[in-house]
Protein backbone atom coordinates (compact mmCIF):
# COMPACT_ATOMS: atom_id res chain seq x y z
CA UNK A 1 0.00 0.00 0.00
CA UNK A 2 3.18 2.67 0.91
CA UNK A 3 4.44 1.86 -2.44
CA UNK A 4 1.76 2.33 -4.39
CA UNK A 5 0.42 5.56 -2.57
CA UNK A 6 3.99 7.08 -3.19
CA UNK A 7 4.02 5.78 -6.62
CA UNK A 8 0.60 7.67 -7.26
CA UNK A 9 1.77 10.93 -5.48
CA UNK A 10 4.97 10.38 -7.39
CA UNK A 11 2.78 10.25 -10.79
CA UNK A 12 0.36 12.94 -9.75
CA UNK A 13 1.26 15.09 -8.17
CA UNK A 14 -0.65 17.55 -5.89
CA UNK A 15 -3.62 16.89 -8.82
CA UNK A 16 -5.59 14.52 -7.17
CA UNK A 17 -7.23 15.31 -3.85
CA UNK A 18 -9.09 12.17 -1.80
CA UNK A 19 -12.20 12.37 -0.12
CA UNK A 20 -15.55 10.30 0.23
CA UNK A 21 -17.63 9.86 -1.83
CA UNK A 22 -20.57 11.13 0.14
CA UNK A 23 -18.38 14.74 1.04
CA UNK A 24 -18.44 14.42 -3.46
CA UNK A 25 -21.89 14.05 -4.15
CA UNK A 26 -22.57 16.32 -1.67
CA UNK A 27 -20.36 18.63 -2.42
CA UNK A 28 -22.11 18.39 -6.23
CA UNK A 29 -26.00 18.83 -5.12
CA UNK A 30 -25.28 21.71 -2.69
CA UNK A 31 -23.30 23.72 -5.81
CA UNK A 32 -26.05 22.56 -8.51
CA UNK A 33 -29.22 23.03 -6.84
CA UNK A 34 -32.14 23.20 -9.81
CA UNK A 35 -34.84 25.43 -8.16
CA UNK A 36 -38.33 25.34 -9.61
CA UNK A 37 -39.74 28.54 -9.05
CA UNK A 38 -43.44 28.63 -7.18
CA UNK A 39 -44.33 32.36 -7.46
CA UNK A 40 -48.03 33.13 -6.87
CA UNK A 41 -47.44 36.89 -5.67
CA UNK A 42 -44.72 39.61 -5.11
CA UNK A 43 -41.72 37.75 -3.96
CA UNK A 44 -41.27 35.89 -6.93
CA UNK A 45 -40.23 39.49 -8.57
CA UNK A 46 -37.95 39.70 -5.79
CA UNK A 47 -36.61 36.24 -7.45
CA UNK A 48 -36.33 37.94 -10.65
CA UNK A 49 -34.17 40.35 -9.15
CA UNK A 50 -31.77 37.35 -7.39
CA UNK A 51 -31.70 35.40 -10.57
CA UNK A 52 -30.64 38.33 -12.75
CA UNK A 53 -27.19 40.25 -13.19
CA UNK A 54 -27.06 42.44 -10.29
CA UNK A 55 -27.76 39.47 -7.31
CA UNK A 56 -26.74 36.46 -9.63
CA UNK A 57 -28.03 33.34 -8.07
CA UNK A 58 -25.57 31.54 -10.39
CA UNK A 59 -22.44 32.42 -7.84
CA UNK A 60 -24.39 30.02 -5.98
CA UNK A 61 -24.84 27.16 -8.40
CA UNK A 62 -28.38 27.91 -8.61
CA UNK A 63 -28.80 29.45 -11.49
CA UNK A 64 -30.22 26.87 -13.68
CA UNK A 65 -34.42 27.55 -13.42
CA UNK A 66 -36.43 25.04 -14.36
CA UNK A 67 -40.12 24.82 -14.77
CA UNK A 68 -41.02 21.55 -14.36
CA UNK A 69 -41.09 19.57 -11.09
CA UNK A 70 -39.52 16.41 -12.25
CA UNK A 71 -36.35 17.96 -13.58
CA UNK A 72 -35.68 20.48 -10.59
CA UNK A 73 -34.64 19.56 -6.92
CA UNK A 74 -34.79 22.62 -5.04
CA UNK A 75 -38.54 24.15 -4.38
CA UNK A 76 -38.94 27.82 -3.65
CA UNK A 77 -42.37 28.55 -2.78
CA UNK A 78 -42.97 32.68 -3.40
CA UNK A 79 -46.32 34.12 -2.44
CA UNK A 80 -49.46 33.64 -1.14
CA UNK A 81 -50.94 29.77 -1.10
CA UNK A 82 -54.58 29.69 -0.70
CA UNK A 83 -56.09 26.59 0.87
CA UNK A 84 -57.83 25.72 -2.39
CA UNK A 85 -53.91 25.72 -4.06
CA UNK A 86 -52.76 23.86 -1.08
CA UNK A 87 -53.36 20.69 -2.57
CA UNK A 88 -51.90 21.68 -6.17
CA UNK A 89 -48.65 22.91 -4.37
CA UNK A 90 -48.70 19.49 -2.73
CA UNK A 91 -48.61 17.70 -5.93
CA UNK A 92 -46.29 19.86 -7.27
CA UNK A 93 -43.82 18.56 -4.49
CA UNK A 94 -44.60 15.31 -4.98
CA UNK A 95 -43.88 15.11 -8.71
CA UNK A 96 -39.84 16.42 -7.83
CA UNK A 97 -37.47 13.49 -7.30
CA UNK A 98 -35.72 12.85 -4.31
CA UNK A 99 -33.54 14.50 -2.76
CA UNK A 100 -35.56 17.42 -2.83
CA UNK A 101 -35.49 20.72 -0.62
CA UNK A 102 -38.26 23.48 0.07
CA UNK A 103 -37.68 27.23 0.68
CA UNK A 104 -40.81 29.22 1.85
CA UNK A 105 -39.53 32.73 0.32
CA UNK A 106 -41.24 35.31 2.62
CA UNK A 107 -43.93 35.82 5.00
CA UNK A 108 -46.40 34.57 3.34
CA UNK A 109 -45.19 30.98 2.59
CA UNK A 110 -43.65 31.18 6.07
CA UNK A 111 -47.13 32.06 8.12
CA UNK A 112 -49.38 33.39 5.82
CA UNK A 113 -48.39 36.79 6.27
CA UNK A 114 -50.82 39.36 7.08
CA UNK A 115 -53.47 37.47 5.27
CA UNK A 116 -55.03 36.00 8.24
CA UNK A 117 -58.09 35.20 7.14
CA UNK A 118 -60.77 32.17 5.87
CA UNK A 119 -59.28 31.68 2.72
CA UNK A 120 -55.10 31.37 2.91
CA UNK A 121 -53.18 28.45 4.20
CA UNK A 122 -51.60 29.68 7.48
CA UNK A 123 -47.84 28.78 6.12
CA UNK A 124 -47.10 25.88 3.44
CA UNK A 125 -45.65 23.74 6.01
CA UNK A 126 -49.36 22.95 6.83
CA UNK A 127 -49.11 20.54 3.52
CA UNK A 128 -45.27 19.86 2.91
CA UNK A 129 -41.82 19.84 4.99
CA UNK A 130 -39.62 23.43 4.84
CA UNK A 131 -35.78 23.51 5.26
CA UNK A 132 -35.50 26.93 4.74
CA UNK A 133 -37.81 29.87 6.20
CA UNK A 134 -36.87 33.28 4.42
CA UNK A 135 -38.67 36.26 6.12
CA UNK A 136 -39.57 39.44 4.83
CA UNK A 137 -42.43 41.00 2.98
CA UNK A 138 -40.94 40.60 0.22
CA UNK A 139 -37.70 39.85 1.21
CA UNK A 140 -34.38 41.03 -0.38
CA UNK A 141 -32.58 39.38 -2.94
CA UNK A 142 -29.89 39.11 -0.54
CA UNK A 143 -32.24 37.17 1.85
CA UNK A 144 -32.81 34.66 -1.00
CA UNK A 145 -29.27 34.32 -1.20
CA UNK A 146 -29.32 33.93 2.22
CA UNK A 147 -31.52 30.93 2.47
CA UNK A 148 -29.36 28.86 -0.60
CA UNK A 149 -26.66 29.75 1.65
CA UNK A 150 -28.32 28.21 4.67
CA UNK A 151 -29.45 25.26 2.62
CA UNK A 152 -26.38 24.38 1.31
CA UNK A 153 -24.85 24.18 5.05
CA UNK A 154 -28.24 21.65 5.30
CA UNK A 155 -27.14 19.44 2.77
CA UNK A 156 -23.42 19.01 3.34
CA UNK A 157 -23.43 17.34 6.32
CA UNK A 158 -26.58 15.10 5.10
CA UNK A 159 -26.17 11.44 4.20
CA UNK A 160 -26.94 10.65 0.49
CA UNK A 161 -27.74 6.73 1.36
CA UNK A 162 -30.28 5.51 4.12
CA UNK A 163 -33.00 7.28 2.13
CA UNK A 164 -31.49 10.80 2.14
CA UNK A 165 -32.18 14.49 3.58
CA UNK A 166 -35.76 13.70 3.45
CA UNK A 167 -36.13 10.53 5.39
CA UNK A 168 -37.19 12.16 8.69
CA UNK A 169 -39.82 14.51 7.29
CA UNK A 170 -41.92 11.73 5.40
CA UNK B 1 -87.88 61.17 -12.97
CA UNK B 2 -88.15 57.57 -11.83
CA UNK B 3 -89.78 55.64 -15.23
CA UNK B 4 -89.08 51.96 -13.41
CA UNK B 5 -90.89 52.54 -9.91
CA UNK B 6 -93.78 54.93 -12.05
CA UNK B 7 -94.35 51.41 -14.24
CA UNK B 8 -94.00 49.29 -11.30
CA UNK B 9 -96.79 51.13 -9.57
CA UNK B 10 -99.29 50.58 -12.11
CA UNK B 11 -98.68 47.56 -13.05
CA UNK B 12 -96.98 45.93 -9.61
CA UNK B 13 -98.22 48.36 -7.18
CA UNK B 14 -97.78 45.66 -3.91
CA UNK B 15 -94.68 44.57 -4.91
CA UNK B 16 -92.67 48.38 -4.29
CA UNK B 17 -91.84 49.85 -0.80
CA UNK B 18 -90.02 52.80 -2.25
CA UNK B 19 -88.09 54.17 -4.68
CA UNK B 20 -85.39 56.68 -4.68
CA UNK B 21 -82.45 57.84 -6.83
CA UNK B 22 -78.54 57.76 -6.03
CA UNK B 23 -75.99 60.57 -6.54
CA UNK B 24 -76.08 60.00 -10.24
CA UNK B 25 -80.18 60.28 -10.78
CA UNK B 26 -79.84 56.24 -11.23
CA UNK B 27 -83.46 54.62 -10.09
CA UNK B 28 -82.82 52.94 -6.90
CA UNK B 29 -86.28 50.23 -6.25
CA UNK B 30 -86.70 48.59 -3.51
CA UNK B 31 -89.29 45.69 -3.05
CA UNK B 32 -91.22 42.81 -1.24
CA UNK B 33 -88.93 39.68 -2.04
CA UNK B 34 -92.05 37.69 -3.07
CA UNK B 35 -92.44 39.58 -5.04
CA UNK B 36 -88.91 39.54 -7.22
CA UNK B 37 -89.81 37.34 -9.98
CA UNK B 38 -92.90 39.32 -11.32
CA UNK B 39 -90.61 42.07 -10.96
CA UNK B 40 -88.18 40.65 -13.17
CA UNK B 41 -90.34 39.89 -15.79
CA UNK B 42 -91.77 43.28 -16.34
CA UNK B 43 -88.26 44.78 -15.71
CA UNK B 44 -87.22 42.58 -19.21
CA UNK B 45 -90.25 42.43 -20.79
CA UNK B 46 -92.13 45.72 -21.04
CA UNK B 47 -89.06 47.81 -20.04
CA UNK B 48 -86.25 46.52 -21.68
CA UNK B 49 -83.81 45.53 -19.31
CA UNK B 50 -82.31 42.69 -21.00
CA UNK B 51 -79.17 42.64 -19.06
CA UNK B 52 -78.66 41.22 -15.27
CA UNK B 53 -75.23 43.11 -14.38
CA UNK B 54 -74.50 41.51 -11.17
CA UNK B 55 -76.08 40.25 -8.07
CA UNK B 56 -74.22 41.43 -4.55
CA UNK B 57 -75.42 40.49 -1.07
CA UNK B 58 -75.32 43.06 2.06
CA UNK B 59 -74.73 41.84 5.80
CA UNK B 60 -75.79 44.99 7.62
CA UNK B 61 -75.40 42.72 11.08
CA UNK B 62 -75.90 45.17 14.08
CA UNK B 63 -76.94 47.95 11.83
CA UNK B 64 -80.60 46.96 10.70
CA UNK B 65 -83.23 44.50 12.41
CA UNK B 66 -83.39 42.62 9.06
CA UNK B 67 -79.91 42.36 8.60
CA UNK B 68 -79.63 40.30 5.36
CA UNK B 69 -80.25 42.21 2.06
CA UNK B 70 -79.79 41.21 -1.66
CA UNK B 71 -78.95 43.55 -4.66
CA UNK B 72 -79.82 43.49 -8.29
CA UNK B 73 -78.36 45.79 -10.79
CA UNK B 74 -80.04 45.67 -14.40
CA UNK B 75 -78.78 47.01 -17.62
CA UNK B 76 -81.00 47.73 -20.28
CA UNK B 77 -78.75 47.94 -23.66
CA UNK B 78 -80.85 49.39 -25.96
CA UNK B 79 -81.57 52.65 -24.03
CA UNK B 80 -78.98 52.38 -21.78
CA UNK B 81 -80.28 52.98 -18.42
CA UNK B 82 -79.44 51.15 -15.73
CA UNK B 83 -81.76 50.21 -12.24
CA UNK B 84 -81.02 48.90 -9.10
CA UNK B 85 -83.67 46.29 -7.35
CA UNK B 86 -83.24 45.67 -3.71
CA UNK B 87 -85.08 43.31 -1.17
CA UNK B 88 -84.47 42.43 2.26
CA UNK B 89 -84.59 38.80 3.63
CA UNK B 90 -85.55 36.96 6.42
CA UNK B 91 -83.03 36.97 9.37
CA UNK B 92 -83.58 32.93 10.02
CA UNK B 93 -83.91 31.95 6.69
CA UNK B 94 -82.65 34.26 4.21
CA UNK B 95 -84.41 32.89 1.03
CA UNK B 96 -85.47 34.52 -2.09
CA UNK B 97 -86.69 32.91 -5.69
CA UNK B 98 -84.02 31.84 -8.28
CA UNK B 99 -83.82 34.55 -10.83
CA UNK B 100 -82.28 31.73 -13.58
CA UNK B 101 -85.39 30.94 -15.76
CA UNK B 102 -85.44 35.05 -16.65
CA UNK B 103 -81.56 35.85 -16.32
CA UNK B 104 -79.30 33.10 -16.90
CA UNK B 105 -76.73 35.02 -15.72
CA UNK B 106 -77.98 34.69 -12.44
CA UNK B 107 -76.53 31.19 -12.75
CA UNK B 108 -73.41 31.61 -10.79
CA UNK B 109 -73.66 35.16 -9.16
CA UNK B 110 -76.69 33.44 -7.14
CA UNK B 111 -73.86 30.78 -6.46
CA UNK B 112 -71.52 32.60 -5.30
CA UNK B 113 -74.04 34.68 -2.91
CA UNK B 114 -74.83 31.15 -1.36
CA UNK B 115 -71.55 30.20 -0.88
CA UNK B 116 -70.20 33.56 0.34
CA UNK B 117 -73.48 34.87 2.37
CA UNK B 118 -75.71 31.06 2.55
CA UNK B 119 -78.75 33.00 0.94
CA UNK B 120 -80.94 29.98 -0.33
CA UNK B 121 -81.91 30.54 -3.93
CA UNK B 122 -85.63 29.17 -4.63
CA UNK B 123 -85.51 27.08 -7.81
CA UNK B 124 -81.98 27.02 -8.56
CA UNK B 125 -80.98 23.82 -10.77
CA UNK B 126 -77.36 23.66 -8.14
CA UNK B 127 -77.19 26.06 -5.32
CA UNK B 128 -73.50 24.59 -4.61
CA UNK B 129 -70.38 26.52 -3.33
CA UNK B 130 -68.43 28.18 -6.16
CA UNK B 131 -65.63 29.46 -4.79
CA UNK B 132 -64.90 27.81 -1.63
CA UNK B 133 -64.38 24.28 -1.38
CA UNK B 134 -67.03 21.53 -0.44
CA UNK B 135 -65.26 20.72 3.05
CA UNK B 136 -65.77 24.54 4.02
CA UNK B 137 -68.45 25.19 6.88
CA UNK B 138 -69.80 28.22 7.09
CA UNK B 139 -70.14 31.83 5.07
CA UNK B 140 -67.13 33.48 5.14
CA UNK B 141 -68.39 36.80 3.92
CA UNK B 142 -71.05 36.86 7.06
CA UNK B 143 -70.00 39.65 9.80
CA UNK B 144 -70.50 37.23 12.41
CA UNK B 145 -67.77 34.49 10.76
CA UNK B 146 -64.68 34.39 12.78
CA UNK B 147 -61.90 35.93 11.26
CA UNK B 148 -59.31 33.30 12.49
CA UNK B 149 -61.48 30.28 11.70
CA UNK B 150 -59.49 27.59 10.25
CA UNK B 151 -61.37 25.09 7.80
CA UNK B 152 -59.33 21.76 6.51
CA UNK B 153 -57.15 21.81 3.55
CA UNK B 154 -59.06 20.58 0.65
CA UNK B 155 -57.83 17.43 -1.18
CA UNK B 156 -57.24 17.66 -5.06
CA UNK B 157 -60.07 16.66 -7.05
CA UNK B 158 -59.22 15.40 -10.63
CA UNK B 159 -60.66 17.69 -13.11
CA UNK B 160 -61.04 14.93 -15.89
Amino acid sequence: MNQRSEISSDFFGDTVVTTRLEDVINWGRKNSLWPMPYGTACCAIEFMGTVSAAFDISRFGAELVRFSPRQSDLLLVMGTINYKQAPVLKKIYEQMCDPKWVVAVGACASSGGFYDNYSVLQGIDEVIPVDVYVPGCPPRPEQVLDAIYKLQSKIDPAAFVDGGPNANAR
Amino acid sequence: MTPVSDHLNKTLSKALIKSQADKSQQEIVIIHPEALLDVAKVLKEELGFDMLMDIAAVDWKDRRKERYEIVYLFYATQSNKRVTIKATLNNQNPSIASLINIYPAANWAEREAYDMMGYHFEGHPKLERLLMWDEFEGHPLRKDYPIDKRQPVPVLRELL
